[in-house]
Formats: C-alpha cells, structure tokens, sequence
C-alpha cells in the first residue's frame, strides 16, 4: 500500500501511519455492527457502496475508503480502494467516490484484484 | 497476570519507534474514552441520547458530541472526565500500568467490554457477601478450588441474571488464591457444600435484571 509504505512524499507522516494502524487494530477487533463513529462511517450520495475509516492526522481529516468483500465461507473482510483526504472543498483528490466507487467495481468482478494488508496489528 | 489479546510482534516493532509509540497510545487514549463513552451511554439499561447525557453530567449536548469525537479530545480535562462519571454514576480510574496489560485492556473496546453498572448499593453489598463467603470457606478449610468456570458461570453469575465479566475474573481470582492457600487440604465433599453456600447466598438476594446481552 503505497500511501502507508511511501512515507511523507506520498503523503502518509508519521502519524499519519500509526493513527492508521491505531484505527485498524481497533476495528480489527469489532464485531462488524460495531463499526461505526467515531473509528468509522458508512457514507451516502456520491459515495453510496462505500465506507470509510475516520482520523485525523497533522490536520489532515484522513478517509480511506473501502467496502465489505464477502470471501469464501461468508464471511466479510473491509477492503480497502483509496486512501482518501479532505479539505475545505471537498475530498482529496476530487474524485475520490468515483474512483472508489470503480475500484470497487474492478473488485467484483475479479477477486484476485484484493491482496492482504501487510500491516502489522 | 496473563492478558487475553493478541499483540504480533510485528506491532511491538512498530512500537519500538518513539513518535510512532507516542502517536499510538494518544490516540488510543482519546479512542477509547469517546468509544466508551459512546457505549455507556448506549448502554441498554441507559440507552441515552448525547442531550441526556448531558443533562446528567451537566454539559451542553455540543461538549459530548465534541468528547465522543476521538480527534476533538486534545482539549479533553481531567474534571471533564469527572463530571462524565458522575452523570454514569461511575468512579473514573487513571494510572500508569505495564504495557502488557495496556495493549489488552485499552483494545477492549466492544459495546459489551465496555458496559459498566452505575453505583448500585445492592449490588455492592452482593460482592461483600460473596467475599465473606469466600471466607468462611476458606476458614473452614472448604476447597471451593474444584469449581470450575463452567460451574461458577451456570450457578453464580448467570443464574443471577447479570453478566459481568469483571466480576467473573475477580472469582477466578479468588479461587486462585484459595487454591493456593488450601492445596494442603483434602475434603472430598465440600466443593458441594461451597456451591450449595454460594447458592443460598444468590438466593437470599434480590434477583437483579440487568440484561447484558
């Protein structure tokens, strides 16, 4: 994951990436129905089918975006499509549901697109 | 002490790097004060909007939306965090511990882990009672050691219609340590004989309908 691994040039500091693998320790651990504000959101309109993990870091408000995959038994993993920001306009970069929202999309309809977070929890 | 969360060691590395150390456990402070506060107020004994809480620890509707916002908690006080507990009816803890039982106790953050039973004289004077029985036990030579949880679960706790997992542990611990004291002694029937103790004991008190899951 580019933005995790990349360090400050693309955009993850520091606490950027220990918030990031903060929240996921933390979701790690809720049952699903318990994911929800303040650690996570289910978003609408242009973002209708995707959801998003909740931080702030350096005064960045941070989004990153994904759905829930249903694997071989039923059961769910959060699958990540876009490390997504916010500033006074709206997300970083713009088209952040669209983009999202086509990841998605190019998920479904291949698997083999979604590989396992190497982030240590 | 042993804890019962996992923790890779991958994570321990990470937390091997100062400001990434720092970075987590602020955050993880601020997330696990507004996730339970969150809980407790959703709490289905309390099921309370953040207005009514409010009204109980006498803050604006606004200040708890700002507490349960994990990133508006920089400004977060000690007598904030006071007067929260006052409007639960709950004592507030803060100290210093190992990180062992940091990385478990701090990642516990699920609806049920976190519920907590305002101030309950009724229920405090059950946990006395126990305690006395305990010893009695104890001073007559019983060796409640042989209950196992099983045992303890089906006629202690959840015949009593309340779940409390602190409470469960503090049994453990109690039996633990009268295994230790009483290894020496030997009495085959007074496993029977604690647990008949401990059940007259439940019975004599109010049955308490606090629904914990």
């Amino acid at each position: 994951m580019a933005w995790f691994d990349g360090g400050a040039r693309v955009g993850a500091t520091k606490q950027a990436r220990a918030k990031f693998r903060n929240k996921l320790r933390n979701l790690s651990r809720l049952p699903r129905g318990q994911w929800r504000r303040p650690l996570f959101d289910t978003l609408g309109e242009e973002c209708t089918g995707l959801s998003e993990i909740r931080f702030d870091a350096n005064n960045v408000p941070w989004r990153p975006l994904g759905f829930f995959l249903e694997i071989d038994d039923g059961e769910e993993v959060f699958a990540l499509v876009l490390c997504a920001s916010k500033d006074e306009h709206g997300w970083i970069p713009r088209n952040a549901c669209a983009l999202g929202l086509s990841r998605k999309a190019e998920i479904l309809a291949n698997r083999t697109r979604v590989h396992d977070l190497p982030i240590a929890l | 002490m042993t804890y019962q969360l996992p923790f890779s060691e991958d994570f321990i590395r990470a937390l091997g790097d100062d400001e990434e150390r720092q970075e987590i456990v602020a955050d993880q402070v601020r997330t696990h004060v507004a996730v339970q506060i969150r809980a407790l107020r959703e709490q289905p004994d309390r099921d309370w909007s953040q207005t009514e809480l409010g009204r109980h620890a006498h803050k604006p509707q606004p200040v708890i939306s700002r507490i349960e916002n994990i990133e508006a908690g920089n400004g977060l006080t000690l007598q904030t965090l006071l007067d929260i507990g006052t409007g639960f009816g709950l004592p507030l803890l803060i100290e210093y511990v190992e990180w062992e039982e940091w990385l478990d106790r701090m990642y516990r953050n699920s609806d049920m882990e976190l519920r907590r039973r305002s101030f309950d004289a009724d229920h405090l004077t059950q946990v006395a009672q126990a305690n006395v029985a305990a010893e009695i036990a104890a001073a007559h030579g019983f060796r409640p050691l042989n209950l196992n949880m099983r045992q303890y679960q089906s006629n202690v706790v959840w015949q009593n219609d309340f779940v409390h997992y602190r409470e469960l542990f503090s049994l453990r611990d109690e039996n633990a340590r009268l295994r230790y004291e009483l290894e020496a002694k030997d009495n085959q029937n007074s496993d029977d004989v604690v647990l008949s103790s401990l059940q007259n004991l439940q019975s004599q008190n109010t049955r308490r309908v606090a629904k914990a899951i």
